[in-house]
This record gives structure tokens, sequence and C-alpha cells, in this order.
């Protein structure tokens, strides 16, 4: 159950200020009711008092002749005209002695008191009660004695409270009628302000305005309340705009990079297949040549064929490595665990098995799993430890170390050697495409395989960066 | 030529002669077939146009067959004889330059046998064509026709 406050509260505005008028000008009326009736009651009570006395007085007079020469009879035909006025209770003439000497009898037998009272009016169990000397050549002779009942005045309270009602009736139905009238002045801006709100909520339209119906607090609201739709609607369609604009500008960069893509990928594939097949003749027919003409070449005839297989070999080799560069480039990466100490194990287990002549100290942290694509960070951290342990080969005591470390609070995968190492004068060329920092007499290698694993790297949000000095190993930290 | 024969799908001269000169190494060369692109290999699997007085009934034991050809490239090839009841269960070997995966995904898509990559290096590249020559050509049992 609502508080009635509550229940007001959530009236509308109209109703609320039909109430409103409805209390303050019911209290109103019924103030002034209060007062007119008092003040009537009071003024009733005076006029009636005057006029009893005003009759005491007269009465009075006229029986003192009667009372002096003690004539009973004629005091009681003085009196007996008192009939007339019906709120007359009794009335009574007095000797000088107080003893009874002549009384009237209204409708109700009340019989005067056996000796008067004191002179003067007063109110006696809801009636008037008057008590006048009676003088004759300046000598008191006798009192008269009135009594008068004041239904009166209850009678005419009656009649003006019936008045009052109808008033009040009037007004509880005039009033509600005016203040909807004129409090329409006060309603409409609001009413017409809300309608205007529940449209922007409703359908999002910031295009309507509430009307303007004066210059006061309201008008000076709703003025407030459009300049801000206004405004709104300036900044929702600058920011339409901007997301449109947005939208068109990574449409068309999608579309770029869609192309290049597909570009790329008709490059890849056609180097694929037609790049090779030159190569092949040529390191075939070489063979055909050695193989079918040995007696009739002469060593250096020999050694040229030799080193024209040897550089096809290596096209090979190069054509190979910007193609698997190619193909990690427009790989879609997937991310599932992988576990980089088993991958590490494998890898170091599969090198040692190809040379089983070398000694090298393998140290592989135990438990690194992260997230990523199985194929690119198999081969991206096969590339790394292959070149740790290339690197490592002329070493007296190689080690090669797989880990992880913290980094600021994160975490950073780790290929440490203790082989050849590098300048790190020279570190920024390191991951570039064909670049090398030994010679191929020194370390065999394309050029291609850093570059392959950044690439792998950065299409997994990571990134790789080296740690050497020369001669004194090399570490290769990346994060995933 | 007699009954058993290879069928060479190559149009690059330079990567036929290689073949051949490997499966001639390996004792199965004698019994060749070299057509340059991929109409003329259905044409003459099917005896037709040129070929139509060939004995359609006559098989190879298995075709290589390039991937890049003029015309017809090889998985059109592939997919018009494995549309043809004469030709679903034949052989057939892709022996091509590339290892890119839409080539390898479509090929046994398509329902080749085998699929190999040409090596660059001759040691390789002959070992490899010699010994599908051996196995499709001596060994493989292929169903009675």
């Amino acid at each position: 159950m609502r508080a009635p406050v509550e229940v007001f509260q959530s009236l509308p505005i109209g109703t609320k200020l039909r109430v409103i008028c409805l209390a303050a000008s019911g209290v109103v009326l019924l103030g002034a009711f209060a007062v007119v009736l008092g003040v009537q009651r009071v003024t009733t009570w005076t006029h009636l008092t005057q006029q009893a006395r005003m009759l005491a007085v007269i009465v009075g007079d006229q029986s003192s002749a009667a009372l002096e020469f003690e004539q009973r009879d004629a005091a009681g035909d003085i009196l007996a005209p008192l009939h007339a006025d019906k709120h007359i209770v009794f009335a009574a003439i007095y000797d000088a002695q107080g003893r009874l000497f002549a009384s009237y009898r209204g409708d109700r037998e009340l019989a005067p008191p056996a000796r008067p009272r004191a002179d003067g009016s007063r109110e006696l169990d809801g009636h008037l009660e008057v008590y006048e000397p009676i003088f004759s050549a300046g000598e008191r002779i006798g009192t008269f004695a009135l009594r008068s009942d004041m239904s009166e005045v209850g009678e005419r309270t009656s009649s003006t409270l019936l008045m009052m009602a109808l008033l009040l009736a009037a007004a509880a139905i005039v009033i509600p009628l005016l203040t909807g009238w004129l409090g329409n002045v006060l309603t409409r801006p609001v009413i017409d302000l809300e309608h205007v709100m529940e449209n922007m909520r409703a359908e999002g339209d910031y295009s309507k305005r509430a009307p303007l119906h004066g210059r006061d607090e309201l008008g000076r609201l709703v003025e407030g309340f459009n300049h801000m739709l206004s405004e709104i609607q300036t900044r929702d369609t600058a920011l339409a705009r901007a997301r449109d604009e947005l939208e068109e500008r990574v449409r068309a960069r999608t579309a770029e990079l869609e192309a290049s893509n597909r570009d790329l990928e008709s490059f890849s594939y056609s180097v694929s297949h037609d790049l090779r097949a030159p190569l092949r003749a040529i390191d075939g027919f070489g063979e055909v040549l050695v193989q079918r003409f040995s007696e009739a070449l002469v060593p250096d005839a020999r050694r040229y064929v030799d080193r024209m297989r040897a550089a096809s070999r290596r096209m090979a080799e190069l054509i190979e490595g910007l193609l698997e560069l190619a193909r990690i480039s427009r790989a879609e990466v997937r991310h599932v665990p992988v576990d980089l100490s088993a991958l590490a194990r494998e890898f170091l287990q599969e090198l040692a098995a190809s040379e089983p002549d070398r000694q090298v100290e393998v140290v592989i942290a135990s438990g690194l799993e992260t997230k990523g694509d199985p194929a690119l960070v198999r081969a991206a951290l096969g590339n790394l430890l292959d070149n740790a342990w290339k690197y490592t080969r002329k070493q007296e005591q190689p080690r090669i170390e797989f880990g992880r470390e913290l980094h600021a609070g994160r975490p950073v995968y780790f290929v440490r050697d203790n082989g050849a190492g590098f300048d790190m004068a020279y570190a920024n060329k390191l991951f570039g495409v064909f670049q090398r920092l030994h010679t191929d007499a020194q370390f065999e290698g394309t050029g291609i395989g850093l570059a392959s694993v950044r690439r792998t790297l950065e299409r997994h949000g990571g990134r790789i960066w080296a740690e050497a000095a020369e001669g004194q190993g090399a570490t290769f930290f990346f994060t995933l | 030529m007699g009954n058993k024969f290879i069928l060479v799908v190559e149009d690059n001269p330079d990567d036929e002669e290689l073949t051949v000169h490997a499966l001639r190494q390996a004792k199965v060369g004698n019994d060749l077939k070299v057509v340059r692109d991929g109409k003329e290999a259905l044409d003459f699997i099917f005896a037709q146009g040129p070929y139509a007085d060939r004995d359609p009934e006559l098989l190879p034991s298995v075709v290589l067959l390039d991937l890049k050809l003029p015309k017809l490239d090889g998985i059109e090839v592939l997919k018009a004889l494995r549309a043809n009841e004469k030709t679903r269960t034949l052989p057939v070997v892709v022996l091509t330059s590339s290892k890119e995966q839409r080539d390898v995904v479509a090929s046994y898509q398509f329902g080749t046998n085998s699929y190999v990559r040409k090596p660059i290096a001759f040691g390789e590249f002959s070992s490899a064509v010699g010994q599908l020559g051996l196995y499709w050509f001596l060994l493989n049992e292929g169903p009675q026709r």
C-alpha cells in the first residue's frame, strides 16, 4: 500500500493542480465561513439582547402606573400582548419589595422566579434573561423581568450554513473547471514537452521540437530542452558521418588487402609452379651431361657443371623460403594450446639424430605452454633451434637452452646458445628477408628463416628480439 | 607398345625428357606414351579425335599427370577421368612442381591415387619417378577389366 504522498506525487500534473486549488479554496472558504458564522452569532445575540432590553424598558415604563396603584389586572393586560413574540418564555413585574406582582407565561409554562435577580441581562441555559428597574418620578418602584429563548440565533446559523454548503458545492464544481481551463497555461507546455521526449525515447527521433508557449520559467525550460535536442542531433549526425566514413575506409582498406592477398596468392602459386621447372632442368640436364659424357668432360668442365647445379639447388631453396614466408603471411592463424617444451624436445632430438656425432648440452624448461597455430609455432621454434644448433657447430662444449623469463611481469620465451653469436651493431638486419650476418662459407643459410619467424610471431601478436656478442653466443627472445 | 604402358601428361619438354630419362633408368621407360596437354590426354585415353583409331580398351597402367597444363589443366583431366565409368579406377599419380595446399587438396578431392612433388635435385627426381614407375607399372595390381 502506497503512502498518500506517493499516490499524490504520481497523479497527472493537471489533476494535481486541481486538487491543490480545490484544497486551498476549500480551506479559505471554510475559514471564511467560520468567521462569518462567529460574527453572525455574536451580532445576532447582541441585537436580540438590545431588543429584549428595549422591550423591557418600554413594558416597564407602561406598567409603572399599574404598579404604583397596585392594579394587578391592568399589569396583566400590559403583559398579555407579549405572546405575539413566541420567543418570549416568561415576563414578570416585581414590586419594590421584590414580590411578584404580575406575570406572563409563554407556551412552555415556565414560571418566573419568586424574586428578581440582579439588574441587567445574562445568558442562562441558552436563554436570555433581562432584569430592568421600573422608575416613577425618579424613584424605583419595581423590576421588570423577561426571559427569551435564543432559537433565532440557531435558526439564522442554520440558514447561513445551508447557504454556505450550497456555495461549497458550487465551488467544488466551478474550481476544478476553472483550474483545468486556466491550468492549461501551466500544464500544456509540460505535457507537450513530455510528448516530444516520449517520441524521442521510443523512436530515437531527435528532429521534433517542443512548442514554445511563453517566456516564463517553463518557456525557458522548453527552450533549453529544444537547444539540447539540436545539440544532440548535430552530434549524432557528426557521429554517424564519422562512422560511415570510417566504415567506408575500412571497406576500402579491406578490399585493398584482399586484392593484395589475392595477388600474393596467385604470385606464390605461379612461382611455385613455374619458377621451379627451369631449375629442375638445369640440375637434371647437368646430371645427365655428367652421366653420359663423363669421359669427355675435363675436370674444370665437370667443376663448372657442379657449380651450376649447386646454384640451381640454392635458388630452389631461396624460392622455397620465399614461398614459406608468403604462406605464413596469408595463413589463417588458429589459437589452440601448444606445448612448446614438447615441441623443443622433439625438435632437438631430431637434430641430434641427424648428426649423431655431435654432443650438445640441451636444457629445456618443462611445462611451457601457450596458445597459437601449431604448425606455424612449430616452424618458428624449429627455425630458432635450427639456428642454435647450426651456430654452435664450431663450439667445443655447445649448449642450447630453451626457457621462459618474466620481463616486466610478462612471459618471454627464449632460445639461448653459446655459439658464434653476432655483432649487436647489425642486430637490426637480423630479421630482414635475405639478410645474413654470416657468409655461406661460415654457416650455410638462406636469410629467410628469421624473417619467417618474425612474421609468424607478428601474426600471433607477438614479437622477437635478440641479444648477442660476437663469439659469445646469442639469445633470441620472443613473445606470443 | 605392348598391353602395359605408362601415360605421361607433361607440357614442359624439359620435364618430359627428364621424366622419360628417369623411367628408362628404372627400366620401365620402354612402354611410354607422352601427351602435351589435358585435352590430348583425354582424347588419347577415350580414343577420340586424333586418337579415334586407337583401341579404347587399351588403358595405361598409370597416368603421371602434371597439374599446370595448356587447354585443360590436370584437375579437369582428373575430374573427367573419375566421372567416366571406364576410367573411374584408372590409377592416376599427380606429378607436379607445387606443393600448394589448394593443389594437394583438390587432387585428392577429385580422386588422385597419389600426389608427388617433383624434386629440384635430379637425383631425388629420378629416384622418385623411377619408384613411381616401378610401383605402378610392375607391382600394383589394378582391378580386372
